[in-house]
């Protein structure tokens, strides 16, 4: 690569940063059996991609504040997503007794109802 | 070796790290105490790249107020002792294929030598002159320095509040 990451920090970096924490979130909401663990990798998922925006929002210096204003309501809607998830969370425990979201299956595969 | 470059490899680093130690760690309130740091370097990267204003935002949504409505929904449930571990036996060959094709897609990104990848490469971020760190520091210790006094209070307010519930 010609430009080094210590002399010039390019758009390609924050994308690679940006997939790291994709993936890890990625990685989070599909292995982890926590309903609490699986909304914050969520959380993750959703800052990657304000970063990938904002990263490419800063490409074009005209067109910068067009991604800017696309990530305040990106970041708007994920704490919408993150208290009506909770909400979620708390109905099951209050249903269920539980938040592990295998043993929630196995009761609602064992009552047959919700 | 620029301040950008400094500070992005510092938020950058602590970023994939701390998003590592949040998942792997067993207890919920060290995780949130994980999560919080993830999202502070995310706004940190922000303050990089110029998006000011997002750096706020984000920094007052995720570092302040969504950790508050995660304690309160750990109190609630109060899942003590249940289990808060990541799949182990069966889905550890996922974890392996997720890890591969992670690797695959970064060699790709590295490996790509075509014109729109190049641009990305040689073009500098842009970063307006009123989001330069000098400047944002010097507004915030000068114009508005109750501001600052009070993310910093919020912050260790939250910390010592969910470490004392996390004993």
């Amino acid at each position: 690569m010609g430009n080094s990451i210590f002399h010039c920090v390019t758009t390609y970096n924050y994308q690679i940063v940006s997939l790291i924490l994709f993936f890890v979130g990625l990685l989070g909401v599909t292995l982890s059996r926590n309903l609490i663990k699986i909304l914050i990798s969520l959380e993750f998922i959703m800052n990657a991609v304000n970063l990938l925006f904002i990263s490419f929002a800063s490409y074009k210096s005209e067109q910068a504040y067009l991604g800017y204003t696309l990530v305040i309501f990106s970041t708007g809607m994920s704490a919408l997503v993150l208290s009506v998830g909770i909400y979620f969370a708390y109905i099951l425990h209050k249903k269920f007794g539980t938040i592990d979201v295998i043993k929630i299956y196995d009761k609602y595969k064992e009552t047959g109802k919700c | 070796m620029t301040l950008n470059s400094i500070f992005f490899i510092l938020f950058s680093i602590t970023l994939i790290l701390s998003s590592v130690f949040s998942m792997v760690s067993k207890q919920m309130i060290y995780t949130l105490l994980w999560a919080m740091l993830v999202f502070l370097m995310v706004a940190g990267l922000f303050l990089l790249l110029g998006a000011t204003y997002n750096s706020m935002v984000q920094f007052l949504i995720y570092v302040v107020a969504i950790p508050v409505l995660i304690a309160v929904s750990i109190m609630l449930i109060n899942q003590r002792g249940q289990n808060n571990q990541l799949f182990k036996r069966k889905y550890s060959l996922w974890v392996l294929i997720g890890i591969f094709f992670l690797i695959l897609i970064i060699g790709e990104f590295l490996s790509l030598n075509n014109d729109f990848f190049e641009i990305i490469r040689s073009c500098s971020v842009y970063v307006n002159p009123y989001s330069d760190l000098y400047s944002i520091t010097r507004n915030l210790l000068g114009v508005y320095p109750v501001l600052l006094l009070e993310f910093a209070a919020g912050i260790v307010l939250t910390i010592v509040g969910l470490s004392y519930y996390g004993k």
